[in-house]
């Protein structure tokens, strides 16, 4: 009776479904130490560059200029300056005084931030210093 | 009609913001002197720094004197907090702040330094560490917290070198990761007390009598993971040797003390709490993170080949044994972590400027890195007054007794031995005398081992200036003399943290 259970059609599978995972595991661990092993550890410049099958890297092109990016960073951070006033304006009679100058401080830093930019040329087609 | 809001200036209590508001001016009129006239020479920028600190400093000492008379203060919509804690760290912060800006001043030229915005960006984040020590407001710790890290992060990269970059997007990245963690434990914690100020979800909470622990649990671990990180807890650890290794010494030695010190007073504040409140789970967490910390760090130490990522190894190691006194949490531990980073911060940040005088411009022949240890080897030959001041530091750092950070670890232990973690206790000298192997190793290169190479005589001092010197002179005299300063220290640390109910 007690080989019944041993009897099962799919116990075979599951046998080998076993042996896979141990020939799979055993299998990676020798390809991991014997190329750890093995492996050349010399840092020879071909070696470091960017794999492209053998030829030197080539440059890309049509490559994007930066300048998008610090356009797109630069409005994304005037634009949501912009909404914070939004909900001021609406409600400048109810905050008073404190709202006018607290909102004056803030649009102080802002001028600065934006004198900044523009100094240092980050509005200007490729001329950043 | 809705009645105007009218808010009286002495509600306010502008006073409160002061600290930071000095040093955030300073960063603004560092940007806007280069506005006006550009290519100044990197000296001007660092005597803006330095004076700018000093008003912080100025600011700071004035608190102390109001803290004494009237006790904490509360400022703008109660949003600021200024109590013992808060002043005590921001004293360390700014202290160390004002010894790491000299730094710059190296003789031989780096590319960071001639940039005004290094100097901008260095006070804005030490203006984010201090509005991160100074309220209990979770949204304010986050947005100081940010603040802080985005600077970082772009000071890091500014040292212009392939590693330095790997180094920041590293640390970005997990940083971002962290700060996501920190959100998401405020936001649960939101949810189940509806407020983000840290003393009423502590009211609240008590008076729920912890019912949905389940909650409270998941947030607490999203709190400890992004604070973990900031502390370089071990499971959370591993950025910590290689920004390290990527970022110049000199920053190195400032991001083992300052950035950790902001995050242990947010740890204080968030998991003291916590751990008195009869339920034990957080406890036995931060009891295994901590041993973790010490030992693991202290094993990984042993093994480094370079001083820098051994320095890294062994700043994690020091930040278990101060987590141990957020542990403990009696009045008389969190003393004790203050003394023992007070002390810390002049021994530390004196070895990494021992690295940071000798760093070459390109590495030498055959080695990955700037600071192997047989680039020190025969160091006493060639440059003793070198050799014994940095033997002095490693010495001191081991925790011998006449050195600073022996004095820290004395009441760090004796604390947990008065409050009964005997094991934890045995756990921490047991931990001293692993570190002792490392730290003596690169004292053995020094003064046992013949100069390897042919160096030329000045090859250990070829960053130095008289700043740089005059610095590493201030943390040694600190760290051999810190046995005088060790007792008046402590009655007032021990005043301050105790009448800030802590």
């Amino acid at each position: 009776m007690e080989h019944m259970n041993v009897a099962n059609p799919y116990f075979g599978v599951f046998v080998l479904f076993l042996l896979t995972f141990g020939a799979f595991y055993a299998t990676t661990l020798i390809a991991r130490l014997a190329s750890r092993a093995m492996a050349a550890k010399n840092t020879e410049k071909l070696k470091m560059t960017v794999y492209e099958c053998g030829p030197e890297v080539t440059k890309q092109p049509n490559r994007i200029s930066p300048q998008f990016y610090l356009f797109a960073l630069l409005f994304l951070l005037f634009d949501v300056e912009i909404v914070f006033m939004f909900p001021w304006a609406i409600d400048f009679k109810l905050l008073g005084w404190f709202g006018l100058v607290e909102m004056m401080l803030f649009i102080l830093l802002l001028a600065i931030g934006f004198v900044y930019a523009w100094k240092k040329g980050a509005l200007e087609w490729h001329n950043i210093k | 009609m809705l009645e105007a809001v009218n808010i009286s200036m002495d509600s306010l209590n502008l006073v409160t913001l002061a600290p930071m508001l000095t040093v955030i001016v300073g960063a603004l009129s560092i940007l806007i002197i280069d506005l006006l006239k550009s290519n100044q020479h990197k000296s001007l920028y660092v005597m803006i720094s330095v004076l700018f600190l000093l008003l912080d400093l100025g600011s700071l000492i004035n608190f102390v004197d109001f803290f004494g008379t009237n006790g904490t203060m509360l400022g703008f919509f109660d949003v600021m907090l200024v109590d013992g804690l808060a002043i005590l760290s921001q004293l360390i912060i700014v202290g160390a702040s004002i010894l790491f800006i000299p730094l710059s001043l190296t003789s031989k030229r780096f590319h960071e330094y001639n940039y005004p915005e290094y100097y901008a960006l260095f006070l804005f984040m030490i203006a984010g560490f201090q509005f991160m020590v100074a309220t209990d407001n979770l949204i304010l710790i986050f947005v100081g917290l940010e603040t802080a890290s985005l600077a970082l992060y772009a000071l890091i990269a500014m040292h212009n070198r392939a590693k330095s970059f790997e180094a920041a997007v590293k640390y970005f990245t997990m940083g971002a990761l962290a700060a996501g963690f920190f959100s998401f434990g405020s936001m649960i914690f939101y949810a189940l007390t509806g407020s983000v100020e840290i003393n009423q979800i502590a009211s609240v909470l008590a008076a729920d009598g912890y019912s949905n622990i389940g909650y409270v649990l998941v947030a607490v671990i999203f709190l400890l993971a992004s604070i973990g990180f900031k502390l370089s807890l071990v499971p959370f650890h591993s950025w910590t040797p290689d920004v390290y290794e990527g970022s110049s010494a000199a920053l190195a030695g400032y991001m083992s003390i300052v950035p950790k010190i902001a995050a242990f007073i947010v740890a204080m504040r968030m998991f003291e709490f916590l751990i008195h409140s009869g339920v034990v789970w957080l406890e036995v967490i931060l009891y295994g993170a901590v041993i973790l910390t010490m030992t693991a760090a202290n094993i990984w130490a042993l093994v480094q080949k370079d001083v820098k990522r051994m320095l890294a190894y062994s700043s994690i190691s020091h930040a278990g044994f101060a987590m141990a006194a957020i542990m403990i949490g009696t009045t008389q531990a969190n003393s004790a972590l203050f003394m023992y980073w007070i002390l810390f911060v002049f021994t530390n940040l004196g070895a990494f400027s021992m690295l940071w005088v000798n760093r070459q411009k390109t590495l030498l022949p055959g080695q990955s890195s700037d600071h192997p240890y047989e680039k020190f080897s025969g160091m006493i030959k060639t440059m003793p007054v070198a050799a014994v001041m940095m033997a002095l530091f490693m010495l001191s750092l081991a925790g011998v007794p006449p050195f600073g950070i022996f004095w820290g670890k004395l009441y760090l232990i004796g604390s947990a031995v008065s409050a009964g973690y005997t094991v934890l206790a045995l756990i921490m000298a047991l931990n001293s005398a692993i570190a002792g192997y490392y730290y003596l190793k690169l004292i053995v290169y020094m003064f046992m081992k013949e100069p390897a190479q042919e160096t030329e005589s000045g090859f250990y001092m070829m960053n130095a200036s008289l700043s740089l010197k005059s610095i590493i002179g201030f943390t040694a005299f600190a760290t051999i003399f810190s046995v005088v300063l060790v007792n008046p220290l402590m009655e007032f640390i021990t005043a301050m943290v105790y009448n800030s109910g802590y």
